[in-house]
């Protein structure tokens, strides 16, 4: 099964770094979808199919925790799988955002971080990637 | 707080940028005409900002590292938002250091300065040695 999955970040940097990163994972990515706000990612949301969404928490518009709560108050959307991918290192933040039922990974993060996460949090894990531990090979 | 910009500046390097600085000796000289800057505003229990500069020579060569090209990139505006990305790391990693791991910040976006404020003393300075051109990350209290 390939997944297909949302990336939101105000850093269009930082959205083509995780998508490489996913690439390089050994996961089965479909479809990548960008946003870089919370706004647009609720408009992809409704419009796609998505089996993963990574999201950043300090954007302009509409914050990753705005989105968060929006995703989970809507029926059709409230199961989607959520990673938080963010700067954010108040231990206190971190819990709260833990308890609206997302996973979290800070930046800088090495890939196999976001590997994991994703593997953990999608259930998926075909157990044969490998990816360079201190360097990306695209 | 000198040691804790020094190790969010250093990590971040390494982890986002794939390349990796060491420390420079320390001068007064920051300002650098070659250099693109950009600062991250932040509040909280502590307000203030970080500022960010890299020498132009080595910049393209980051950005390429962060983005997985084969080639250096030239385009002003990635170049931008790779330096804003890795400024915006840097403060998020430096403040609970300086803080407390409980404080809660407000990050504002990155945004490009043309240079550094004359007369303002930062608070502390990392200067780092990146593969033969220099970059330094200042902060600043209010």
């Amino acid at each position: 099964m390939s997944l297909n999955v949302l990336i939101v970040d105000d850093s269009a940097a930082m959205r083509s770094i995780i998508q490489k990163t996913l690439q390089i994972s050994g996961l089965e990515i479909g479809h990548v979808y960008q946003a870089k706000n919370g706004e647009e990612a609720l408009v992809m949301l409704e419009e796609n199919w998505v089996d993963l969404a990574l999201v950043d928490i300090n954007m302009p518009v509409m914050d990753g925790e705005t989105l968060i709560n929006r995703v989970r108050e809507n029926p059709d959307l409230a199961e989607l799988p959520i990673v938080v991918v963010s700067t954010e290192s108040s231990e206190a933040r971190i819990v709260q955002l833990r308890s609206k039922d997302v996973e979290f990974i800070h930046k800088p993060f090495a890939p196999e971080t976001l590997r994991e996460t994703v593997f953990q949090i999608t259930g998926v894990d075909n157990g044969t990637s490998t990816l360079p531990s201190s360097n990306f090979d695209f | 707080m000198e040691q804790a910009l020094y190790q969010a500046a250093i990590l971040t390097f390494e982890e986002l940028g794939f390349i990796f600085p060491i420390e420079r000796p320390s001068d007064d000289e920051c300002e650098n005409e070659e250099s693109t800057r950009v600062s991250v505003k932040f509040n909280g229990s502590v307000s203030g900002e970080i500022v960010l500069q890299v020498e132009n020579t080595i910049l393209p060569t980051i950005a390429s590292n962060m983005l997985g090209t084969e080639e250096p990139l030239e385009d002003e505006e990635i170049l931008q938002d790779v330096l804003g990305e890795l400024a915006n790391v840097i403060c998020g990693n430096t403040l609970p250091s300086i803080a407390g791991k409980n404080e809660v910040f407000r990050l504002e976006p990155p945004r490009k300065i043309n240079k550094l404020e004359a007369g303002e003393k930062p608070a502390a300075i990392a200067h780092l040695d990146v593969e033969e051109s220099r970059a330094d990350v200042l902060l600043y209290l209010n």
